[in-house]
């Protein structure tokens, strides 16, 4: 991680930015919501999981036989 | 793709200039986000070797250590000497209340009541208030329980009222500390003041169906025995980072992407903010087996406090309604941690009406934040100069009020810095205990709760022995260290990777 400090300390002394407007910046953002929104998908379905999981097994039936 | 799009921004002649100028752009963006994490990485060894102080940016003095009582227990009262500017002497007001605020022990260290200016204490003291900041440290005493950390802080509150005589203090709650402010209070009747408690769960059993699973974790895991287990395997000693793990489990998108990608974006912007964040966030605390295993069974998997059946000592037990002081509950429905079912719900499971509340002469305000997250409650800025400025502006307000439960609501900020001019128009609208109406999941949870105590006597009859026979100080240490919330970031640092 030595040569990453030298070399962020060198693009600091020359940035070289780009308006966030810009089509490829765009693109970026599009792509960056999409992989976001995947997760959260996949983040709601495991709490649907859970909470089905959750009233499977405690939610009554075996339970309530055996209570 | 059609020419079109490039109207704006590139001729049709310009777009590999545009190309490798976003290219550049990207790299550059790249390689100071690496050296972000490089320092992150840094930072966190640097705290640990610094014995992980509190993160607050206030000067301050130790008034108590309570590891040095009899009962001991690691935390410590501190009084804000000072702030930055001359704040404290222009606003100071010796009319109002001392302001003690708790920090949770959540698995990460103290400070986040104070992380900035604006903050619970970077507003207590803007109010005027004498401000106390209970922290802790790194390491519990070995063997600490529940009941020690109780009369610790009991022991700070009677410090602070003696040094304030005839004003009460107003306790100031953070999320997990706001059930021990609760259990204080409960035992301290006449020596508190009002009691905020943010964020904080008292009712463990309630919340939303499909957006709150933590309070499921321990009926899927089978009950506490795996609490029993991390704590054996860690000679005692239950790592925070397991706890600061679980939080970042409930949002993947976030924990995997869109906090790397905001900053990766606005590395500018964002790499200070995100610099003094992470500072906090990686400062893995402590908890001792018997406090972890007590708060786990008898409060998230147990439900026992809204039940009165918590019993810190062997005879007292805390009832909730002992508590006698005004409380402000201050809840947020984006908080998928302690949503606000699960700050409300005992209201009617220890006052079954309007009309028992109010024949118990008690005072209950609640105050909902329609968005902000968990964590935004005790760091936001906005959140600080709006929600916990306008509660400490009428805190004095609430011991003249009627017995009932009310709403607060506050309009009309003025934007005026001047701390001697009230900000805000609070009212407070009376609200029906019937009308706090939460779905029951009781049974549900009543069978994790026997199920688990089924699963932890077997776990320390046949498993917990062997475990702690086999346990050493150097297992316990590897562990740690090797635990992928240190090894993650650790990674990154020029001592782990010099190259």
């Amino acid at each position: 991680m030595t040569g990453v400090k030298w070399l962020a300390e060198m693009v600091e002394t020359a940035p070289a930015p780009i308006d966030s407007d810009t089509p490829y910046r765009q693109w970026e953002t599009l792509v960056s919501d999409a992989i976001a929104s995947t997760l959260e998908l996949a983040g709601t379905t495991r709490d649907s999981l859970y909470e089905m999981g959750f009233h499977s097994l405690y939610g009554g039936g075996w339970w309530s036989q055996n209570e | 793709m059609s020419s079109d799009t490039w109207d704006c921004h590139s001729t049709p002649t310009s777009w590999p200039f545009d190309l490798a100028a976003y290219q550049l752009d990207l790299w550059q963006r790249g390689v100071r986000y690496l050296d972000t994490l490089r320092e992150r990485a840094n930072n966190m060894l640097e705290h640990e070797r610094a014995g992980k102080p509190p993160l607050l940016d206030f000067d301050y003095e130790t008034i108590l250590d309570g590891r040095r009582l009899e009962g001991p227990a690691n935390y410590a009262l501190l009084r804000v000497t000072r702030v930055g500017d001359d704040c404290l002497e222009d606003c100071f007001d010796e009319t109002r209340p001392p302001v003690v605020i708790v920090d949770p022990r959540a698995g990460h260290g103290p400070g986040i009541g104070g992380f900035k200016r604006d903050s619970e204490v970077g507003m207590a003291l803007h109010e005027g208030h004498p401000v106390y900041f209970v922290i802790f440290f790194p390491e519990p005493v070995p063997g600490q329980t529940l009941e020690d950390v109780l009369h610790v802080l009991r022991r700070f509150v009677e410090t602070v009222a003696e040094r304030h005589p005839g004003q009460p203090p107003v306790l100031y709650g953070n999320c997990q500390a706001g059930w021990a402010i609760a259990l204080l209070c409960a035992d301290c009747e006449g020596l508190v003041g009002p009691a905020v408690l943010n964020g904080s769960p008292l009712s463990y059993w309630s919340g939303e169906s499909g957006v709150n699973p933590m309070r499921l974790a321990g009926g899927l895991l089978g009950g506490a025995w795996l609490t029993h287990l991390l704590a054996d395997l860690g000679d005692g000693r239950f790592d925070g980072a397991h706890l600061a793990t679980n939080f970042e489990s409930l949002k993947p998108a976030n924990t995997l992407w869109q906090k790397d990608y905001q900053l990766f974006a606005d590395i500018d912007g964002q790499r200070e903010r995100f610099l003094d964040f992470e500072r906090w966030w990686t400062g893995f605390y402590a908890l001792s087996k018997e406090e972890i295993t007590a708060i786990v069974e008898n409060l998230f998997v147990g439900n026992q406090l809204e039940r009165g059946e918590l019993q810190v000592c062997p005879g007292c037990t805390i009832d909730l309604r002992r508590i006698r002081n005004p409380l402000v509950i201050f809840a947020s429905s984006g908080d998928n941690i302690t949503p606000p079912h699960q700050a409300l719900n005992w209201i009617p499971a220890v006052y079954p009406s309007t009309e028992a509340l109010k024949a118990a002469d008690q005072r209950i305000v609640y105050l909902l934040n329609p968005h902000v997250g968990h964590l935004g409650i005790f760091v936001s800025s906005k959140v600080a100069r709006l929600e916990h400025r306008a509660i400490l502006e009428s805190v004095g307000e609430l011991n003249d009020m009627a017995p009932g439960l009310y709403e607060m609501r506050i309009d009309n900020p003025t934007g005026d810095p001047d701390c001697h001019k009230p900000q805000f128009q609070v009212h407070f609208e009376e609200r029906r205990v019937e009308d706090l109406d939460y779905p029951d999941q009781a049974p549900a949870f009543d069978r994790v709760r026997a199920l688990s105590e089924h699963n932890v006597a077997l776990y320390e009859t046949f498993v917990g022995p062997w475990v702690r026979f086999y346990t050493t100080p150097w297992s316990a240490e590897a562990l740690r260290q090797l635990h992928p919330a240190r090894t993650s970031r650790l990674m990154l640092s020029e001592r782990f990777s010099p190259g």
